[in-house]
């Protein structure tokens, strides 16, 4: 299957990715053939609603699946090395160092009883032998550099706003000085304003220090503003890939398009959102052929029967829809 | 020695693996249905009448007496099948009063919260800080013998226990969303707690009432071990499980031996089930 | 103008959890704030949204105006009637006027109770019609929140459905006693994006039908947007700025509903994010700030601000604001 072209410029390359949860009802096909490229330093953005995937994308990343769901098949490169070909041992070497992942409740994320400097000391001691002021300073630095002061270094997560403690969760996500960072719908739980600030924050720090940013969520409109790169998932599957101009501007998917209208725009008064016909597929009994075909407006007599293939075109995007074959 | 055979169903359980919860269920109730068998079948499985002297004095387990004889010449396999009766009857009887009484006062305790609470929780936590048996025996002397004095006594040892549980059941329930919605709509407060907690409560009730029943065994036997549930010569395990005591020394093992081991095996029975049915409806309630 | 629904002043303290010792040790109480005199009314048909972030009061506003909730001060009007003060029976016979859709369609249902049931649970709670009757509008009203063949969903337990099924029945249940009032917390907050506006066009069109009144609480205003005719911000339990849809979006005056505006991204590549932050965190609402409640963290603010109060004054068109120096 064509995919995106690996470059030295590539970070992250997840192949033929397939993660599956085994339930009582039956197998959900949560990530079903996935391949995704994050170059260095991008900010990737994967869009989706429920049943997307995305959630398990970012976890299968870190092989973090809660069990018994499993990655059973592809490969994930990452700087080279395959992760799914690593042991126990060396993953959690990877997992804090060289990627970190930012989870989406702040609330129940934390530990109430550790105070948050602590935490981030405790942190760094555990993957590197440094001594404890040493640390210590890391730890302040790293919390003005989400702007918490020091003054807050000995509090407790409970004395914090929802806001705060993301940017304590942000802190000890890039505390070890990692190469990627997964942001799992990090600002879902928090108000419109301090997801504004939570969101510029990474940018910041993504900028400064050079990070990959891989902003996984369902808010469409906050990823057309800020990343660079946009990936469309449905139903486990990736169906649009582009710069956020190409998804923003012109999207090809018929997903894509309806989940752009779908999407409120506060400077347009007049203009209405429409809806998307049609439930959110089974991820046990996804339909056959194209998962979108049931939902989608254009959809023809093989879009039932065959699965489109994953194409990239001349401009560098990827869709992967009978309409272009 | 009994407590101990609680101890040891409650420790089997932690060692069976996830999804056997019916693999415990179902071997406890077959214990518990063996005894039931005995007890509805005791006329046409014995031809002895267990309340009178119907051979020899201390006879040991003979084709005559497949249980032997006790001091009074009474036989005592059929005194096992008629104590099955006896125990089930009362044991049923008592957890039935414990949950009529119980139950509904825990939920409207749970629900109206403040003085009514309050009120009723003292009076609920002042009985269950009583060891069970010593109120029982309590209530029992003061009540006098008899089958219904007997479930009386042992029911108010766990009245507080089911009240305890739909309170607690009922305080978390009445924050859900979905009863506040019934509130909007116009329900009653009478109906919201009846239609709409009370059988929410259901499964962690099935749970807690095989347990219990576990624990009324043990407590019924220990009532009659003193004498103090139905009256001689009614026969009953707990009593002969006295009254065979002093002769052990002499080798006069089976007169003890039997007693124990079906009091063991009924309290294990309902004990197994209970924890069967609480392996089996934690990960419905937590997949919910 | 014919009014339906109409808060006067309405306000909500909680009163701050405190030890046992704590309370030996100090008499005077804390309170939490949650609305601090809130005015408004809604005429007959229209849709009043209340839009803040967490912690504005909007959603124990709402539950007043439903008398789920009982204000500490002030005074809530259905129609002429008084709703304030009522209690036990009459209360309970004025939920047939006020109904109330709520956030969460997963835990807004009884997981024991069929679809039917529920949905015709009013009518027999109000001893309203026979057991037949009651089947025969239960399935017209599945019918109307689209959820067919009306049939099958009747004998559907909750978790057999999805979550924007489930918000559906829970509309259908609100609707089904020809209610004149409705207030919805957060009807598709905890919907999936693709889904939301088929379920706010059936709220208009349920709107129209059965001539209803709504009181429409989000944290969202994109999505209030679609729904709204008349918007009111609340910041820290009080309104600060209420004007017409268009009026509010287009030409907003209040400092406050500048920032909240411009954080809200625009799914718009060529649009640009140019996003107005205001500095620091959302006080608390036992002590809150001195006079105007934003001045803390507006990036216009003047002395005057942290002195003196600004109530909500009319700037011409319906358009209200509570601020010295509305832009």
């Amino acid at each position: 299957m064509d995919g995106q072209e690996m470059t030295s410029e590539t970070i992250l390359s997840i192949q033929d990715l397939k993660t599956y949860y085994p339930t009582t009802r039956g197998i959900v096909k949560a990530v079903d053939d996935v391949t995704l490229n994050a170059r260095r330093r991008e900010f990737l953005g994967v869009v989706g609603e429920s049943g997307s995937g995305k959630s398990t994308l970012g976890l299968s990343v870190l092989r973090l699946v809660p069990p018994p769901g499993k990655i059973i098949h592809g490969s994930i490169a990452f700087d080279g090395t395959d992760l799914l070909r690593l042991s126990n041992a060396e993953m959690r070497r990877v997992r804090g160092r060289k990627i970190s992942m930012v989870f989406q409740d702040p609330m129940t994320s934390l530990d109430p009883l550790m105070k948050i400097g602590g935490h981030i000391v405790e942190t760094i001691r555990l993957h590197e032998g440094v001594s404890k002021s040493d640390a210590a300073a890391r730890a302040a630095k790293v919390l003005d550099m989400v702007g918490i002061g020091p003054e807050r270094f000995d509090d407790y997560p409970h004395q914090f706003s929802g806001g705060m403690r993301q940017r304590v969760m942000i802190a000890l996500a890039i505390c070890l000085n990692p190469n990627l960072v997964i942001a799992d719908e990090p600002t879902t739980a928090l108000d419109v304003i301090v997801q504004a600030r939570i969101l510029d924050l990474l940018s910041d720090l993504r900028e400064k220090h050079g990070l990959t940013l891989m902003l996984i969520t369902h808010d469409l409109a906050a990823v057309i503003e800020r990343c660079d790169a946009v990936a469309v998932a449905y139903a486990g599957q990736i169906v649009e890939y582009g710069t956020r101009k190409q998804i923003g501007g012109a999207p090809l998917h018929p997903y894509t398009q309806g989940l752009l209208k779908s999407t409120p725009n506060v400077r347009l008064v007049t203009t209405k959102s429409s809806s998307i016909a049609g439930p959110i597929p089974d991820m046990t009994n996804p339909p056959a052929g194209c998962r979108f075909h049931p939902r989608c407006a254009f959809a023809m007599e093989i879009c039932a029967k065959s699965t489109p293939a994953v194409t990239r075109r001349d401009d560098g995007r990827i869709v992967g829809c009978h309409l272009y074959d | 020695m009994v407590s101990l055979a609680l101890e040891f169903s409650r420790v089997v359980s932690r060692f069976i693996p996830r999804g056997q919860g019916i693999g415990i269920a179902l071997a406890g109730t077959g214990m518990v249905a063996f005894v039931v068998v005995l007890a509805v079948f005791a006329p046409y499985l014995t031809s002895y009448d267990p309340t009178r002297g119907v051979g020899p004095s201390l006879s040991p387990p003979s084709a005559d007496h497949l249980m032997g004889t006790n001091r009074l010449g009474y036989d005592v396999y059929s005194r096992i099948l008629y104590g099955a009766q006896t125990i089930l009857v009362v044991v049923l009887l008592s957890t039935m009063i414990s949950m009529i009484a119980g139950i509904p006062l825990g939920l409207i305790s749970g629900y109206s919260g403040g003085v009514v609470d309050r009120s009723i929780s003292v009076v609920m936590d002042s009985i269950y800080v009583f060891p069970g048996l010593i109120l029982a025996i309590a209530m029992a002397a003061v009540l006098g013998p008899g089958m219904i004095n007997a479930s009386v006594a042992i029911a108010i040892v766990y009245i507080p226990t089911y009240f305890r549980m739909a309170r607690g059941q009922t305080l978390s329930i009445k924050e859900q969303t979905y009863i506040e919605a019934m509130r909007a709509i116009g329900c009653k407060a009478r109906t919201i707690v009846f239609r709409h907690v009370l059988p929410n409560i259901l499964p962690t009730l099935t749970v807690v009432f095989s347990l219990n029943v576990a624990d009324a065994v043990l407590t019924e036997a220990g009532l009659s071990f003193f004498g103090l549930s139905v009256p001689a010569p009614i026969p009953d395990w707990g009593y002969d499980l006295r009254a065979g005591q002093p002769f052990l020394p002499s080798g006069y093992w089976w007169l003890i031996t039997f007693p124990g081991l079906m009091i063991i095996m009924l309290a294990i029975g309902f004990s197994l089930i209970g924890e069967g049915l609480n392996e089996l409806t934690s990960p419905w309630m937590a997949k919910k | 103008m014919d009014e339906i629904a109409r808060a006067e002043n309405l306000r909500k303290y909680f009163p701050v959890q405190r030890s046992a010792i704590e309370r030996m040790l100090s008499r005077s109480r804390e309170f939490v704030r949650a609305v601090d005199g809130v005015t408004f009314s809604i005429a007959r048909g229209n849709i009043l949204t209340l839009a803040g972030e967490s912690g504005s009061g909007k959603t124990t506003t709402g539950k007043m105006m439903a008398r789920l909730v009982e204000p500490t001060e002030g005074r809530v009007f259905l129609a002429d009637t008084d709703l304030t003060r009522l209690g036990g029976e009459d209360l309970r016979k004025l939920r047939r006027r006020i109904q109330m859709i709520f956030q969460d369609p997963y835990a807004s249902l009884d997981p024991r109770q069929r679809i039917g049931d529920a949905v015709s649970a009013p009518l027999k709670v109000h001893g309203l019609a026979t057991a037949s009757e009651r089947k025969r509008l239960a399935l017209e009203m599945l019918e109307k929140v689209g959820l067919t063949p009306a049939e099958e969903f009747f004998r559907l337990y909750p978790r057999m459905m999805s979550g924007g099924q489930r918000q559906r029945v829970a509309i259908a249940r609100a609707m089904i006693l020809h209610p004149e009032f409705v207030v919805a917390d957060e009807p598709v907050s905890m919907i999936d994006v693709s889904l939301r506006a088929s379920l706010l066009e059936l709220m208009v069109k349920l709107k129209e039908e059965l001539d209803l009144t709504y009181l429409f609480i989000t944290h969202d205003l994109a999505v209030a947007k679609d729904i709204s005719d008349t918007v009111a911000i609340m910041y820290l339990g009080e309104i600060v700025e209420m004007a017409r849809k268009e009026d509010l979006y287009e030409k907003p005056m209040h400092p406050y509903t500048i920032c909240l505006l411009s954080a809200i991204p625009v799914p718009d590549p060529e649009a640009g994010s140019h996003a107005m932050i205001p500095k620091g965190e959302i006080p608390s609402a036992v002590n809150p700030p001195p006079g105007c409640r934003f001045s803390p963290r507006c990036p216009f603010a003047q002395p005057i601000c942290s002195e003196k109060h600004p109530d909500l004054e009319a700037m011409g068109r319906g358009h209200l604001v509570a601020c010295f120096f509305p832009r």
